[in-house]
């Protein structure tokens, strides 16, 4: 396979979830896609290097992606408090273990029909529409903390169901 | 507070500084708190994609229900001006090759290539030359060459707009597809250095794609058609037909124009449907979608157009502009204009993002995104069998009412 088809097979496979890791750091979404813009860059240009033997393009590419996060930190961390980087190394870890790719999203699809309506209008709030905490509080009449706290138990009660799914007991 | 605390808190970006350093610290020493917080991080990510796509609309049976657009003479291309090329001399051929009409493919020998200009650092692509030197440009942003030929460059990318030509940059470097260039008229050289550019250029005119990943080739657009001529390396091109042809150097391939697509134009307040929450118009097929805003006054989606029934992905891809009016109130933070083209999948829509842009608050402008952004490498639409669902127009971070003005899709 040319070596560029099979790069950007291998990017594009990998890319939401190297975006969900770098926004998971930076907190910032439109900085996010900026540093991944350059992770792209870097990444094409090492990808000789890559070594499938030695590991997943996934948790490679994280790896990229945090020599440029931490370029960026210093920057961002003046507007908003970030993850030291020894934490971020331990972010960086979790997310290989996670295995996340497609079987876990496609589980969390079917999860999501399982959501009662008043839930599932939260989460449109705040994942589809992008609001943040209180405009989603102001919308749905309710206190920023309790937003807060319903959203966190949504994600924790996916995240048992997306398990449960794919350990193949779940409904 | 627990560790799960602390990681919905600073999802939800509620987290002060002392609460992040804390949760750095369990999550850097306890892998369990990492694992809660990577889940979490993940979750939200993965949520926005499934839930910020197109099949909202899937439930609705998306028929064609809504009427009749109004149809306008087709676009008038402007023709070129005749102009002596002295190191490109092969204009009588190409005429030729245009003259026969559709696809042809020849083995000539390559023309003199211009001197290539020096590849400036840096991944942006900057304008050289007149009318603004070393000047940044945006994507959407339109070049048009005066007397003297223009020059763009980035890292690894040398363009060279001849005097007289037009193009557009659709796309800088997009991690996903690329840079995309569309060439409205005159001509154009390219040199692209594949081991310093890591994703493809394409370069694009109403009848002709040219996809390359390092090598050196004109392309020439003109009221008949369009042409591509490879000097060095090697290029794959696409006529309307959509199939992707090497043409090696010293190859050139030609494409004749096709009739432009009729123009169409809607009027949002007849032809569209305004969603506001608790006044779904179960008419169009979009209750479900009207339903999903949950009596909050919350536009989510506007569909803007459907097309009509059989069209193709390739139809609307002909047409190179949509065209978004849209009036903003200071109170309204972002108004997002986003063409998708829904795929039909048996009763499943799959959304493809062709084109955004985003409305300043309290302006009123004219949102042009051009539909053949997404012809990349990775939506080849002309080698798809899936049809034009709907062009939508979607508003983000604010519950504040907004205005179409207009909507064209030329």
């Amino acid at each position: 396979m040319d070596p560029h088809d099979a790069f950007l097979r291998a990017y594009l496979a990998i890319q939401d979830d190297l975006r969900a890791f770098v926004r998971a750091v930076l907190r910032d979404r439109h900085l996010a896609d900026d540093v991944l813009q350059e992770v792209a860059l870097v990444l094409w240009r090492r990808w000789a290097e890559f070594d499938p033997a030695r590991g997943e393009f996934g948790a490679w590419a994280r790896g990229i992606a945090r020599t440029e996060i931490m370029s960026q930190r210093r920057r961002q961390a003046r507007r908003l408090p970030l993850l030291d980087p020894e934490a971020v190394d331990a972010l960086a870890g979790a997310w290989d273990r996670l295995g996340a790719g497609d079987p876990r999203l496609e589980a969390l699809e079917r999860c999501l029909t399982t959501v009662p309506d008043p839930q599932r209008r939260l989460l449109d709030l705040r994942f589809a529409d992008g609001l943040d905490l209180a405009t989603v509080a102001a919308q749905s009449g309710r206190s920023v903390e309790a937003v807060g706290k319903a959203l966190q138990r949504l994600r924790l009660a996916l995240a048992d169901c997306v398990r449960r799914r794919l350990a193949g007991t779940a409904p | 507070m627990t560790t799960d605390d602390l990681v919905a808190a600073y999802c939800d970006g509620r987290l002060d500084a002392a609460g992040v350093a804390e949760l750095g610290r369990r999550v850097a020493r306890d892998p369990a708190a990492a694992d809660a917080l990577a889940l979490a991080c993940w979750t939200d990510g993965a949520l926005e994609r499934v839930l910020a796509r197109a099949p909202e609309i899937a439930g609705a049976t998306t028929s064609a229900r809504l009427r009749a657009v109004e149809r306008r003479p087709p676009r008038v291309r402007r023709p070129i001006r005749a102009r002596a090329w002295r190191w490109w001399p092969l204009a009588l051929a190409a005429a030729l090759l245009l003259a026969v009409g559709g696809w042809l493919l020849d083995g000539r020998a390559a023309p003199d290539a211009p001197p290539a200009p020096a590849l400036a650092e840096g991944a942006g692509l900057r304008l050289d030359g007149a009318p603004r030197a070393s000047a940044p440009v945006r994507g959407g942003e339109r070049i048009a060459a005066g007397d003297a030929p223009v020059a763009l460059r980035a890292d690894g990318l040398s363009v060279t707009l001849a005097a007289d030509g037009e193009l557009t940059v659709a796309m800088i470097a997009d991690p996903l597809r690329g840079t995309h260039l569309r060439l409205d008229r005159g001509a154009l050289d390219a040199v692209v250095d594949g081991a310093r550019t890591p994703l493809p250029v394409l370069v694009e005119t109403p009848e002709l794609r040219v996809r390359v990943t390092g090598t050196r080739f004109r392309v020439r657009h003109g009221a008949a058609g369009s042409t591509v001529e490879v000097s060095e390396g090697r290029v794959d091109a696409a006529a309307a037909d959509g199939v992707w042809r090497p043409v090696a150097a010293g190859g050139s391939a030609a494409s004749r124009a096709a009739p432009a697509p009729a123009a169409i134009s809607l009027d949002p307040v007849r032809d569209v449907a305004l969603l506001q929450a608790g006044t779904p118009d179960p008419a169009r097929g979009l209750a479900a979608a009207a339903a999903r805003t949950g009596g909050d006054g919350l536009l989510r989606r506007l569909v803007a157009f459907e097309a009509p029934q059989g069209a193709t992905l390739g139809t609307l891809a002909r047409h190179p502009e949509v065209e978004v009016v849209v009036a903003a109130g200071p109170d309204v933070n972002m108004v997002q204009v986003v063409v998708v083209l829904l795929e039909d999948e048996g009763d499943v829509f799959r959304g493809n993002l062709v084109g955004t842009a985003a409305v300043r608050a309290g302006e009123l402008q004219a949102v042009r995104i051009t539909t053949w952004q997404g012809l990349g490498m990775s939506v080849p639409l002309a080698e798809r069998p899936a049809r034009v669902r709907a062009v939508i127009v979607e508003r983000v971070q604010s519950a504040a009412p907004f205005a179409v003005g207009r909507i064209a899709v030329r």
